[in-house]
């Protein structure tokens, strides 16, 4: 299948913003970072709005966008629906922040929280098909967790080495993420190739006259073909590796200005390539589709 | 309950795609877009192979299957894709937002955007000619009497094609094409050669349950079901 650009930032974006969100909550819930909570708050909402511009634009017709919401097996109305609860959630959050200097109460804090993994659950959640085997994995949408664990905590240390603050309390949480990422990233990717289509040996499709009469399953091998600078390169070297180095150095250091942001960018990077792996490997459970 | 579906005798299908070119004429598909379309499965050896002529192979026409459990519709947020009272499945086109998750929900690739109106179409089952009394347009065309159309609920031994290819009435100066499609039926009961179970096949099944039947007799299916 081809790369879904539109798609892929969206999964993106909305694993960063919801990861940083989330990240502040934790630190609102420690009593920690009370400087930095609103702009971690304007990053969150600007990630966002970045994901919701880029969804947009895969719509065809995105002026009838309110022409439906309704049907609530489809997972773009899901989406719709955890993005609007946790619009909800943030305003409440800000509101709590700009009245208390910064001081969020638990209660909030813990609904920041389980909204931000709510909705990257049901945006991963949506590709689970069982059309394409290669998708329709539970780990991917872990998979998107672990994006957020790395990219959200990464960005809060950045912002936090920014303005001058004490990222310490971060340190664990960026390490423990790097892991988390590369983790759920290794074990998605390789749940590619466990997965298996009907195949039907030779075949012509008259529509495609140029095509291989080879029915190709070489995209369901995510270390090799098509995939493989991807996911060796993008995925594991900067998307797990990388993050994981930038963790270490940043609790070594200290600078999370720079460590931080590194970690947020490879982060990000690993989590766009390893989602053009996921539409590389798209392929129909009829293989020839 | 009726369940509007296609049965192709694939024993009897000579690949002349007059089925796919019917369609795109009948229902403006638009260039690069297939709502039905024609596969060539094989050659692959039989199973008793010995000599290099000991292979076999069949064209299999693919198009939306109009599913028992169909995943497009299931997707779809804004209802645009819906399962009908006659088990058909289609598309209000003035609802579609264009998002494509149905495409990718379906296993067989035949949802296509319509890149000038900018949604998603795919084969409705010829509504515009049954909901008339008449047959499909790939049924009525199809240059090997191979596709039947018909209900389900009913078996497919119903399932009805055209008896007589077309003629035209010069005397009446009458040259439509009516006479494929309205009357002048014959059943798989009546033309086709006969079958068992386990000659009756459909595509792979991803929990979608597909309601199209294939009938291939004597040649090994390929791929799930």
């Amino acid at each position: 299948m081809e790369l879904q650009w539109p798609l892929i930032l969206f999964t993106t974006f909305v694993a960063w913003c919801a990861g940083t969100f989330a990240t502040q909550a934790y630190l609102a819930l420690r009593g920690k970072g009370e400087k930095i909570q609103f702009t971690c708050w304007i990053v969150s909402a600007v990630l966002l709005v970045i994901g919701g511009i880029a969804v947009f634009l895969h719509l065809e017709h995105w002026e009838r966008i309110f022409n439906g919401f309704g049907h609530l097996t489809s997972g773009i109305t899901q989406e719709f629906i955890a993005i609007v609860v946790l619009a909800v959630i943030a305003l409440i959050y800000l509101v709590m922040i700009k009245r208390n200097d910064g001081k969020v109460p638990a209660w909030c804090a813990i609904c920041a929280i389980v909204v931000s993994v709510a909705l990257v659950f049901v945006a991963g959640h949506s590709y689970l098909m069982e059309a394409r085997p290669a998708w329709d994995n539970m780990l991917w949408v872990v998979s998107l967790l672990g994006a957020g664990c790395i990219m959200g905590p990464a960005t809060v240390a950045a912002v936090s080495g920014f303005m001058g603050e004490d990222a310490s309390e971060l340190s664990p949480v960026v390490l423990i993420g790097s892991i988390v990422n590369a983790v759920a990233s290794v074990a998605a990717a390789i749940s590619i190739n466990m997965a298996s289509v009907s195949e039907v040996g030779y075949y012509y499709d008259l529509t495609h006259p140029m095509k291989d009469i080879t029915a190709s399953v070489d995209s369901l091998n995510v270390f090799a073909g098509e995939s493989a600078l991807m996911m060796i390169v993008g995925v594991l070297i900067i998307g797990c590796v990388a993050p994981i180095v930038c963790a270490v150095l940043g609790k070594k250091m200290g600078n999370w200005k720079v460590w931080g942001t590194v970690a947020a960018v490879c982060g990000a990077i690993g989590a766009i390539c390893l989602r053009g792996v996921f539409y590389t490997a798209g392929l129909s459970v009829f293989a020839i589709f | 309950m009726t369940q509007y579906a296609i049965v192709t005798d694939l024993n009897r299908c000579v690949g002349c795609m007059a089925c796919m070119v019917s369609c795109k004429v009948i229902n403006d598909v638009p260039i690069g877009n297939y709502w039905n379309k024609i596969l060539r499965i094989g050659p692959y050896k039989r199973a008793d192979y010995q000599k290099t002529n000991d292979v076999d192979m069949y064209y299999l026409c693919v198009q939306c299957q109009h599913c028992e459990n169909p995943k497009c519709v299931d997707v779809c947020p804004t209802g645009a894709s819906m399962k009908m009272e006659d088990g058909t499945v289609q598309i209000d086109k003035s609802k579609c937002i264009g998002c494509q998750f149905c495409a990718m929900a379906c296993p067989y690739g035949v949802r296509y955007l319509n890149e000038e109106e900018r949604v998603v179409e795919k084969c409705t089952l010829c509504e515009q000619l049954t909901a008339q009394g008449g047959l499909p347009q790939c049924v009525s065309q199809c240059g090997g009497r191979a596709r039947f159309f018909g209900d389900l609920d009913a078996g497919i031994e119903t399932f009805e094609a055209p008896r007589n290819a077309y003629q035209a009435d010069r005397e009446n100066a009458d040259f439509s094409y009516d006479q494929l499609f309205t009357g002048n039926r014959i059943t798989v009961a009546e033309l086709a050669e006969p079958y068992d179970e386990s000659e009756v096949h459909h595509l792979p099944n991803a929990n979608n349950n597909p309601n199209f039947v294939y009938i291939l007799r004597g040649r090994e299916w390929k791929g799930a079901e």
